[in-house]
């Protein structure tokens, strides 16, 4: 692995996450270490309740101080020196130019009330305040034909909800690259989409990637889009990366029984029929009595 | 009678067609559907949102007004008025998505179950606790959960209990509506066994609506291809998967193979 800061568009080490809840602070990130090279897509995956997410959100510096803290070194190239210790005036900066974030649902992050023009001309003229009224037009409709989308002059026009779910991700993530961040962070983009249009999504990803040299961070519990988009792929469960490595020799040849387990219980189109499903504690018992049976 | 008595399907449903009145006319959601579902086999629906599968599924169970004909091992669901008879609640079943929608929080577990059972016309309270207790065993959750509230369960187990409510009754048929949708793979993995061992065990007819082609494809004995309110292509899972006729059905395939 090519380890020179200059490749490294996203560093972080030893991220420790505590959420303080009723009963006290509990550990939900548990010293994790990641990064993400130019022109590169790492998938982060994991089941609920692994602290992926809480991850990525921390990554942004989203998590909410009163009740949250962080522990550990956050680097994006553009950014701060560290994310997590960053001021919030550092990080308005960094939002957006070092790195942007898609949401699972798009209605989260788009404003019901305004025309998708509207939403998309603010937020270029938030990094670009000197563009004329035509310009920014301009690079709006450029953006929106970008991600895909064939009639861009009446997806400019509509209100969100006008929008079908497919149209609405193509939006969100051309809001996210208005401002041509170097990293994407990518929470669940496709996961509540048909599937016709998650294949649509996930190779506007992939092209955008190269054509654009940017990081792809996509969080996800879909083995399915891993194999698809993911160059590295770090596997996630109770707030530990248990195996990181590259996708294809991850998915094929799993090390940690909780990622073996997790490729066994999916479902794909050439799981075997009549025939039950592996499940993970199938794999982690299984692990555990070999072990046992190694110390006798 | 004959000798020659051909066994009717445990569903059938003939023309079903489902119209939801609007400003500028109406809007046809299932039309003209018809298919069959052989006794202790399941048929899988697949389709995107929007669709119709869950209409059709609605529909079956006289949720949403429809014409056309619906029996049950040749006998028609409905009554005169189209009014689902009450045989009908105990023979069909349906499980959800997400059960948790449909669990009052406030209540236990053992209560919620006990209470579906006296709306379904059971009396024997003896009755109504042995019945719970054999069920919920039967679903792989302990006995004390039954004196919990459902926010205390995981996805997973609250599944588990969707599907008890579900089995009270000794139905003949589950209706699935996207029942492993919201859970994690190594969960669903666990309920998409528990449903082929009850179905073994019990000998139940399923009729399951999913948007996962993989997972119809690996639980369904044959497959239907919906698509704006009509079946566009039906037959065996290695039929439909392996060789599709349908542009459409090609398209879906071909979305969730390139991965």
């Amino acid at each position: 692995m090519i380890e020179s800061l200059s490749e490294q568009l996203l560093r972080v080490r030893d991220l420790r996450i505590w959420l303080n809840t009723v009963d006290g602070p509990v550990e939900v990130v548990k010293g994790i270490s990641l990064d993400v090279l130019a022109g590169e897509c790492v998938a982060l995956v994991g089941e609920s309740g692994s602290g992926k997410s809480i991850t990525a959100r921390s990554l942004l510096g989203l998590l909410p101080r009163e009740n949250s803290s962080v522990e550990g070194e956050i680097t994006l190239r553009g950014g701060p020196e560290n994310v997590v210790t960053a001021t919030e005036a550092q990080l308005r900066k960094m939002r957006g130019r070092a790195v942007s974030m898609v949401s699972q649902d798009p209605m989260t992050s788009l404003d019901p009330v305004a025309r998708i023009q509207r939403q998309l001309r603010d937020t270029i003229r938030l990094r670009e305040p000197r563009l004329s009224g035509e310009q920014v037009r301009q690079r709006a409709l450029d953006m929106l034909r970008e991600v895909g989308i064939s009639d861009p002059e009446r997806v400019l026009v509509a209100w969100p909800q006008q929008l079908s779910g497919g149209l609405r991700q193509r939006v969100t993530i051309a809001l996210a690259l208005v401002a041509q961040p170097a990293l994407l962070i990518a929470d669940e983009p496709t996961t509540a989409l048909d599937v016709t249009v998650q294949a649509q999504v996930l190779r506007m990803l992939t092209r955008l990637r190269s054509e654009l040299g940017m990081g792809l961070l996509i969080i996800t519990h879909d083995m399915s889009v891993v194999r698809s988009v993911a160059d590295r792929v770090a596997v996630m469960s109770h707030g530990e990366i248990v195996e990181f490595g590259e996708a294809r020799q991850v998915l094929d040849s799993p090390q940690h029984p909780y990622t073996r387990g997790l490729v066994a219980s999916t479902v794909t189109m050439s799981t075997v029929r009549d025939r039950p499903l592996r499940t993970v504690a199938s794999f982690v018992e299984d692990t555990a009595a070999a072990e046992d049976g190694a110390i006798r | 009678m004959t000798l020659e008595t051909t066994i009717a399907p445990a569903l059938a449903v003939t023309r079903l067609r489902v119209e939801f009145p609007g400003k500028g006319g109406s809007f046809v959601a299932v039309d003209d559907v018809s298919f069959a579902v052989e006794k202790g086999t399941t048929f899988g629906i697949v389709g995107e949102s929007g669709s119709g599968k869950s209409t059709t599924v609605r529909a079956i169970l006289g949720l949403v007004a429809s014409t056309g004909e619906i029996a049950v091992d040749g006998e028609s669901v409905f009554s005169r008025g189209r009014v689902l008879k009450p045989v009908m609640r105990r023979t069909m079943q349906m499980v959800f998505q997400d059960p948790f929608t449909s669990l009052n929080p406030r209540r236990r577990v053992g209560d919620i179950l006990a209470e579906s059972m006296r709306i379904a016309g059971e009396r024997s309270k003896t009755t109504i606790q042995q019945r719970i207790s054999t069920v919920i065993e039967r679903v792989g959750m302990e006995s004390d959960s039954l004196r919990k509230y459902p926010g205390a369960f995981s996805g997973g187990q609250r599944q588990r209990i969707g599907i008890a409510r579900a089995l009270l009754m000794s139905p003949e048929i589950l209706l699935l509506d996207e029942p492993t949708s919201a859970l994690d793979v190594s969960v669903q993995a666990q309920v998409l066994n528990l449903l082929r061992e009850l179905q073994r065990e019990l000998g139940l007819t399923y009729l399951f609506i999913s948007h996962d082609l993989a997972v119809v494809r690996y639980l369904c004995d044959r497959v239907a291809v919906m698509q704006k309110g009509s079946l566009v292509e039906e037959g065996t899972s290695e039929e439909v998967f392996e060789h599709p006729q349908e542009e459409f059905t090609r398209e879906l395939v071909a979305s969730v193979e390139e991965r």
